[in-house]
């Protein structure tokens, strides 16, 4: 009777969830597109994530170590950081970006904040946007946007080296289960997805036949196939994620299963991912773009307006699937201390970041349109939440 | 059928853990060793003796008047001798008799009596809302009620929360009463409409009770175990679709709430002739001792009801109780002692802003935002925020995975500016411009 804790108060029972246990399973989570990651890019996806995960625990643990600062939730989140940065870098990162980019997103994305619960931006994000923005001024922009990106054969899948892909011309690729690497290579080199579906309509290539137009080409392809599957890897391919790309953007299905437990365990609101799915869709849908014809001429093309169905759902289903959308829409973008609080300010700021995705993605030439999206809208996270305040109980309208 | 009514935003499924005090019928409490009364508690204000040390006083007899309006008078609930009288109470020992209420022993037609007689014994009957958390006189309850013309009376036996099943043995053992009590309430006062409220789950358990529902045109609605769809200002938003105003009270919704308990004892008061005081208190053990729902005076001991117990004891529901000290005593408002395993406190962390507590809070609170204005201190904020409408459900505590005394903190901000509005006009003013 007298040894009850002081500390006790209602509610006597709780629920057994912690901030712990989230990040513990949102890190498992996020490793499922990492192992898709492993399976397609092989030994240096793994010495990447290894490293990126090293690295933000190292950060973390030195920065409180010297600041003397309690580290409360500390080392669960790094972990948690480390993996979401791994799933956003191509696997021939150099180990120093790695390292680089963990330590910008411990210190300046998280730790310079206040740490989890405080930070504006996806301390994730700001690691990979931190490798996108200062290698390029350094002058090794091919490091991080390189013309032809590795991918493994299937014969050297998991434990292939990507440093021995050879480049394949498209005509030649027939899909990454029909086609085995030249001898003495272990993959093939390809242009990524996002790259050939810009140059669509970067005038140019205009001298390239195969980027000429979907448009002015279909009557000489038979069935009225789109042009599209002529030109890049089958959408079979984009699903199970044997595409070029970062670490965890490839697998669209192991995505979509993390995606999904996530969203069971209700750590990501389903408003939040659709939202930005089908903001996207709609985008790539309706947006205008300029193709250029085979003799240089330019024309707008709108994707599902002039060609019908069948070209327009490939062309926005390749838009979708070949970026880091996905990995935005079901993982980084719903990272919960930068988005907002409320289900309907989730759903707007879904919307929104679909929707500047896919424009940037459209019209700007950018490695990681998906990931400056979620940037920027993280900053209008204050005022969405500000905005979107249902009614107290009992509260007139006018109080708010 | 009974009616089925709509749901509300917010919210959460608990376990029910009711099964070892739910079909158990209700027992008499043992023998008392004594009884403290407190006129703090039972009569809500300082009360004049009306007996002296060392008298034997019978069940139902007067122990201290209070004057008229300001309280309850204070009557004997068992026969036993007065030990000591101090400024805060009386103290009987020798306690000789203790028993199950029993079955009703009318005497009186009281379908017979009128409006205006039924006002005046319900006035005069010294009777409280047993509630926990809403003790108030019964005369009060029943004066507002009329002076807002509160046409609707609602009978709320919907417990949500877990372990505590007494209101659910009080309709299944003494519903008819309860009925009865209620019919003679919506009598004194302007009430036209009356509903009973029960869980979804329960209603065949309340089988017997259709006859008295049909007869005096009372509605039954049966709403589905959502905590804290039992709590006032949830229920009438649910059942009347229109909110109790942030800081109001129930009336100003045209309804007002009444439990099956208090209605029993007035039927028994007034038909019986018959003054029970006790309540019945749902007793739950994780172990060792017998669960189940006891008729227990009112100024017993919760110790020396439960024996040499060594785990922290909780008064009330596990969601918004509160632990018992060595001389607490039951009193109008206890209605679950609950000996169960608690979750342990954790250290907690900071906010990661999951929103959980926003997605649960029944009262549509950012308790995000308020834990903020909590932790800044910044009062007006808090207020802006809507503060006064949390309901105190200790929702937000519950799923909080940082493990933040969130409802504690809601409870602080909302006193604190309770009391500065009221003793600071300018911090008023300050809210009213902007």
């Amino acid at each position: 009777m007298n040894d009850m804790p002081q500390k006790f108060s209602s509610p006597f029972i709780r629920s057994p969830e912690r901030s712990s246990t989230i990040f513990a399973v949102m890190t498992g989570a996020a490793c499922l597109p990492l192992l898709g990651g492993i399976f397609f890019f092989g030994t240096h996806a793994i010495v990447v994530s290894l490293l990126a995960v090293a690295s933000c625990v190292f950060f973390e643990r030195m920065y409180y170590r010297v600041t003397s600062l309690p580290s409360l939730l500390g080392k669960g989140h790094a972990y948690l950081t480390g993996v979401l940065l791994a799933l956003t870098l191509p696997a021939f990162t150099p180990w120093w970006a790695v390292i680089m980019a963990g330590g910008f997103a411990i210190i300046v994305g998280k730790a310079a904040f206040g740490g989890v619960g405080h930070y504006i931006w996806p301390p994730a994000l700001i690691g990979r946007l931190s490798i996108a923005v200062l290698l390029p001024i350094i002058g090794m922009s091919a490091v991080v946007v390189p013309d032809d990106w590795p991918l493994l054969s299937q014969s050297d899948a998991i434990l292939g080296n990507i440093s021995n892909a050879r480049e394949i011309s498209l005509q030649d690729y027939q899909g990454w289960k029909e086609t085995t690497a030249a001898d003495g290579s272990s993959g093939f080199l390809l242009e990524h997805p996002s790259a050939a579906l810009f140059g669509l309509t970067d005038m140019a290539d205009s001298s390239e036949p195969r980027y000429s137009s979907i448009g002015i080409v279909r009557s000489d392809i038979n069935n009225r196939k789109p042009a599209l599957l002529a030109t890049l890897p089958p959408l079979r391919d984009m699903l199970i994620g044997a595409r070029p790309g970062g670490l965890g953007e490839t697998s669209t299905l192991l995505i979509i299963a993390a995606g999904i437990y996530l969203i069971y365990r209700h750590y990501v609101k389903w408003q939040l991912s659709v939202a930005m799915l089908a903001a996207a869709w709609l985008t790539a849908a309706v947006a205008p773009i300029r193709l250029c014809g085979p003799a240089g001429d330019e024309i707008v093309w709108y994707p599902l307006l002039a060609e019908g169905l069948e070209v327009g759902f490939t062309y926005v289903n390749y838009q979708l699937f070949s970026g880091e959308l996905l990995l935005c829409a079901f993982i980084l973008a719903a990272d919960m201390t930068s988005r907002p609080v409320r289900t309907g300010g989730q759903f707007i700021f879904g919307a929104l970041v679909g929707a500047l995705a896919m424009l940037m993605k459209l019209y700007i030439n950018t490695p990681i349109p998906a990931y400056i999206a979620v940037l920027i809208m993280c900053c209008f996270t204050p005022v969405i939440d500000s905005l979107w305040r249902p009614r107290v109980l009992g509260a007139r309208r006018s109080m708010l | 059928m009974p009616a089925r009514y709509g749901y509300f935003a917010g919210g959460i499924d608990l376990p029910e853990e009711k099964h070892a005090t739910l079909d158990v019928p209700v027992r008499a409490a043992k023998i008392p060793q004594r009884l403290t009364l407190e006129f703090r508690r039972l009569c809500f204000s300082q009360a004049s003796p009306e007996v002296s040390i060392g008298q034997k006083v019978s069940a139902g007899q007067l122990l201290a008047r209070v004057p008229e309006g300001q309280g309850l008078n204070l009557f004997s609930p068992a026969q036993a001798t007065v030990a000591e009288i101090t400024d805060g109470g009386i103290v009987l020992e020798e306690v000789e008799r203790w028993e199950h209420p029993g079955q009703p022993q009318g005497h009186m037609i009281w379908q017979a009596l009128d409006m205006k007689r039924l006002r005046h014994e319900v006035l005069s009957s010294s009777l409280a809302i047993m509630r926990r958390g809403r003790v108030e006189t019964l005369a009060g309850w029943l004066q507002r009620a009329i002076d807002y013309h509160c046409g609707h009376l609602v009978m709320n036996a919907m417990e949500t929360q877990p372990y505590v099943t007494s209101e659910h043995r009080t309709l299944v053992e003494f519903g008819r009463e309860s009925l009865y009590g209620m019919v003679m309430l919506a009598r004194a006062g302007v009430f036209n409409r009356m509903t009973l409220v029960v869980d979804s789950d329960r209603t065949d358990d309340y089988g017997h009770l259709l006859d008295t529902l049909t007869e005096f045109n009372i509605e039954h609605v049966a709403l589905p175990r959502k905590y804290p769809i039992g709590e006032d200002e949830i229920l009438l938003s649910v059942l009347r679709k229109k909110e109790i105003p942030a800081g109001g009270n129930s009336c100003q919704t045209g309804a007002s709430v009444i439990d099956p308990w208090t209605c029993m004892l007035l039927y028994r008061l007034i038909v019986c002739e018959q003054r029970l005081g006790g309540r019945l208190v749902t007793l739950a053990f994780d172990k060792g001792c017998e669960s189940g729902n006891y008729f227990v005076p009112f100024g017993m001991g919760v110790y020396d009801l439960l024996g040499p117990i060594r785990q922290p004891v909780i008064h009330g529901g596990p969601m918004n109780g509160r632990l018992c000290t060595p001389d607490d005593v039951v009193n109008y408002g206890t209605d679950a002692l609950l000996v169960i395993e608690m979750t342990s406190p954790e250290r907690s962390t900071q906010c990661i802003r999951c929103g959980w507590c926003i997605d649960h809070c029944p009262a549509r609170l950012n308790v995000s935002e308020l834990n903020n204005a909590f932790e800044t201190g910044n009062l007006a904020r808090a207020k802006k925020l809507g503060v006064i409408s949390c309901i105190n459900c200790g929702v937000c505590s519950y799923v909080c995975p940082a493990k933040l005394p969130l409802k504690d903190r809601m409870g602080r901000l909302k006193s604190t500016i309770n009391d500065m509005t009221n003793s600071l006009p300018l911090f008023h003013l300050r809210e009213g411009r902007r």
